[in-house]
């Protein structure tokens, strides 16, 4: 195993790719009663396309979020029931990218890190169970999709993107969920669920060489076949400036400001952190813009900057409740193009390391943290490193992106 | 006078030092109480406006500040949170700076001859309608708040926590100055402080409190069900929800707490709690279902959201799983995981800075000398038939369906 001490954090990591590729993080974290274990794979609602041994193959829109409730599901029953026996509540998500089956526990951890590399390795659901499950995902979507917010933030998606499966909602539509059946489950799960796909976190009060051999052993009892994933993932033309509002019944109004652009990074993890740290500068909770729209009565403190800035999208929503949305999608578009000083930049890095050195309080962040950066490529541990590489001209050249871009607006007038 | 509590942990990477004011919570102050937490935030002598504040935590390696008021029982409580970076990590402590600021923000805030500045009222009031208003946007929180409103609308505990936008006209910068007095000269205060904090001025800072005597927070109107009633709304959304509140009469002071705490956890929150596995895994008639139980109200309330033709079929399956704990028709397995389940959850809060910090602060309140070991006996000591006793006590109050108009 790779052991690396970072002093900045005092934290030690030790990892390893494992012979059959599934990729092993082990944090130890001794004065902890709990251990966090994280198993995720590169595999996220955007990934309904694609060649598998170059063959073509699409899926309905949701079937990622559909096989992450399967996989709980076994001939025994719920796996749930196992973790159970140790007071542990076992638990999943699905992102645009990203598939994400979790637990904790203040015992049996390697019981449990063992259930859970088995009941996502081996897929036990039965057709009748499938059948089943649809009623509950269908009361799931309608759940969503009487929110507000979510009703909106999905509205910008897919003002932003024509052809791009990010325009569908993670959990699909009742319609797209009624196509789901255990033969292309079954074959979802054979191209995306490979060993080479996996990363697996653990984070606690633990022994990093026993939880080495726990891992090793069990993935060396696993025969999977390898396959050969191409995700397709339609590409977009430019989109047009547009002004849209959503009537919802007795909704807070609501205002959502869009931009997309080209994900061709030269360096991903630079293009990443700088933007953060330009919207950061622009419309965080420090800057000038922030008191002015707050003094304008235009904003309140639900107002957020999205950045979604991944290998296969990057897109910014800016935006949040408000009195008068139509004034702050014009404010906003205006203050995206405008100029920032110096001074505004300069504690910057200090704040950066604060709230970096505050994620490893908690091992469930540090798990979603990184993995999170590692699937798109990036060494968590290296941003604090790279904040430090960046001029202020590097960041501010960010501005670039909006002057050279339209906006879409959505809004909600309420009622 | 103020009371330290110090908590040592090292294992943070920060420390956390919380200041609460407690007083009886009422219908004439809670609005004045929401409102409080919102302007000392918005500005004090030194940081006079949110940004200037703001900043200065940013220097201060991003320590962030709460302000904000919550109930503990029949009280309410104003909380000033400060996390900051420890010093072990720092070229230069920080210690200082944070307990000057935490005295700029709570003891010297931006006021004139009339009080607070009406500019700032003003824009908080703006600003809590805001949120007062957009909590209904999710309906899983407009249900179960029109549930509270209903069962609990003669009762201390049915006065809205966020304060009422109607009362703001009476409401002025002096009116709110005389709750802030208030508040620091009467109010009972704590310090609780968690990892390495030299405590010395916190203790002298916040002592300007004449109550030596804890406000009893134990609710005094806490009733019996009279009948059952039903309420219904109807919303143009797609799924329906329903709510329903129970009585039982067992509050936190009672032999029974524990039983009725497994209970709970038996019932609906534990992993595949009885709701869980018969309502939504072999009926399909939910995504989300789960119960939840008040200590200090002797309370438990449902929640679920459902396709409206399958209200008749909810309802008979929830009486149902209520039945089979009065007749202790569940498996042993099932009894022990939903108390492993909780002991797990609790041995799991000592991970968390601010848990640790907030349990210490119910404690003394709660005067639980109760140690660690003894609480998971206590746990685990409940058996079968403590939960049918307790499961007798039981009694459906209150239901609120909000019917999808657009699920039909």
């Amino acid at each position: 195993m790779n052991k690396k001490y970072y002093e900045n954090v005092d934290e030690t990591l030790y990892s390893q790719k494992l012979d059959n590729g599934l990729e092993l993080f082990i944090l130890p974290k001794k004065d902890f009663s709990k251990t966090f274990v994280s198993l995720s794979t590169r595999y996220g609602s955007i990934h309904t396309k694609m060649k598998v041994n170059n063959q073509l193959e699409e899926y309905p829109a949701g079937i990622a979020h559909f096989l992450e409730h399967m996989l709980f599901q076994s001939d025994e029953g719920d796996v749930t029931d196992k973790f159970a026996e140790f007071g542990a509540n076992p638990n999943a998500y699905t992102t645009y990218n990203i598939t994400t089956y979790l637990f904790s526990t203040t015992s049996e951890v390697k019981t449990g890190i063992e259930l859970l590399l088995d009941f996502v390795q081996v897929p036990a659901f039965s057709k009748d169970q499938v059948e089943k499950e649809k009623a509950i995902v269908v009361e799931e979507i309608k759940m969503y999709n009487d929110i507000p917010e979510v009703i909106l933030f999905n509205e910008a998606l897919r003002k932003l993107y024509r052809n791009h499966p990010i325009r569908d909602d993670i959990a699909g539509t009742i319609e797209s969920v009624n196509k789901i059946n255990i033969d292309n489950l079954m074959k979802a799960y054979k191209a995306y669920y490979n060993p080479g796909n996996l990363i697996l976190f653990v984070c606690g009060n633990i022994d990093p060489g026993e939880i080495y051999s726990l891992v090793v052993a069990n993935q060396e009892r696993k025969s999977i076949e390898s396959v050969d994933v191409v995700p397709i993932i339609t590409k977009e033309g430019s989109y047009l400036s547009e002004r849209h509002n959503i009537n919802i019944d007795n909704s807070f109004p609501k205002a959502l400001l869009g931009y997309r652009f080209d994900s061709n990074y030269t360096d991903l993890a630079r293009s990443k952190i700088s933007m953060i740290i330009y919207l950061e500068v622009l419309l965080g909770r420090s800057s000038k813009n922030y008191e002015i729209l707050l003094n304008e009565k235009l904003i309140n403190y639900s107002f957020g900057v999205i950045p979604y800035i991944d290998s296969e999208f990057f897109l910014v929503l800016i935006g949040g409740d408000s009195n008068n949305p139509n004034e702050l999608l014009n404010r906003l578009s205006d203050i995206m193009r405008s100029e920032i000083s110096l001074d505004e930049y300069k504690y910057l890095k200090q704040k950066y390391y604060g709230s970096l050195l505050q994620v490893f309080n908690s091992p469930e962040a540090i798990a979603s943290e990184f993995v999170g950066y590692h699937t798109s490529g990036i060494d968590f541990f290296e941003i604090i490193d790279i904040i430090d590489s960046l001029s202020f001209e590097e960041v501010m050249g960010n501005r670039d992106y909006f002057l050279n871009h339209e906006s879409i607006g959505i809004t909600i007038n309420g009622k | 006078m103020s009371n330290i509590h110090k908590i040592e942990a090292s294992k943070f990477k920060t420390n956390t030092i919380s200041i609460r004011f407690a007083t009886k919570l009422t219908r004439e102050n809670i609005t004045s109480r929401a409102l409080l937490p919102s302007i000392l935030y918005s500005g004090c002598k030194k940081y006079p406006t949110k940004r200037l504040l703001t900043l200065e935590l940013e220097k201060l390696y991003d320590a962030s500040i709460g302000f904000s008021m919550t109930r503990l029982g029949a009280l309410s409580v104003i909380s000033i949170d400060i996390i900051y970076i420890s010093d072990r990590y720092l070229p230069k402590s920080i210690e200082d700076r944070i307990i000057d600021l935490l005295e700029d923000v709570i003891l010297n805030p931006l006021v004139d001859e009339n009080g607070f500045m009406n500019e700032r009222l003003q824009e908080e009031k703006r600003l809590l309608e805001e949120t007062i208003k957009s909590i209904d946007d999710d309906k899983t929180d407009y249900a179960l708040k029109k549930l509270k409103e209903h069962m609990y609308k003669d009762e201390n505990f049915g006065i809205l926590g966020t304060g009422y936008i109607e009362d703001f006209s009476t409401i002025t910068t002096s009116s709110l100055y005389d709750e802030y007095v208030n508040m620091i000269n009467c109010d009972f205060v704590d310090v609780i402080v968690s990892g390495d904090v030299n405590t010395n001025r916190l203790e002298r800072l916040f002592s300007n409190s004449v109550t030596t005597v804890r406000p009893n927070y134990e609710f005094q109107d806490n009733k019996d069900v009279i009948e059952y009633t039903v309420y219904n709304e109807r919303q143009n959304i797609k799924q329906s929800k329903l709510n329903i509140g129970y009585r039982c009469g067992i509050t936190q002071k009672d032999d029974e707490y524990f039983a009725m705490v497994v209970l709970n956890s038996l019932l609906g929150s534990a992993p595949n709690n009885i709701l869980f596995q018969t309502v939504r895994e072999e009926n399909s008639l939910c995504y989300y279902i789960r119960s939840s139980y008040l200590p200090f109200k002797g309370t438990i309330h449902i929640y679920l959201g459902i396709k409206n033709e399958n209200y008749k079929k909810a309802l008979e399956l929830i009486s149902a799983q209520i039945l089979r704990l009065v007749n202790g028709d569940f498996s042993e397995k099932l009894l022990i995981n939903a108390k492993k389940y909780l002991i797990n959850n609790y041995k799991e809060l000592f991970d968390r800075q601010m848990s640790i910090v907030s349990k210490a602060y119910y404690d003394v309140y709660l005067q639980r000398n109760i140690s660690f070991d003894d609480m998971i006996k206590r746990i685990q000591d409940i058996s079968r038939i403590d939960i049918m006793e307790a499961a007798k006590a039981i009694v459906a109050d209150t239901e609120f369906y909000l019917i999808g108009a657009e699920d039909e």
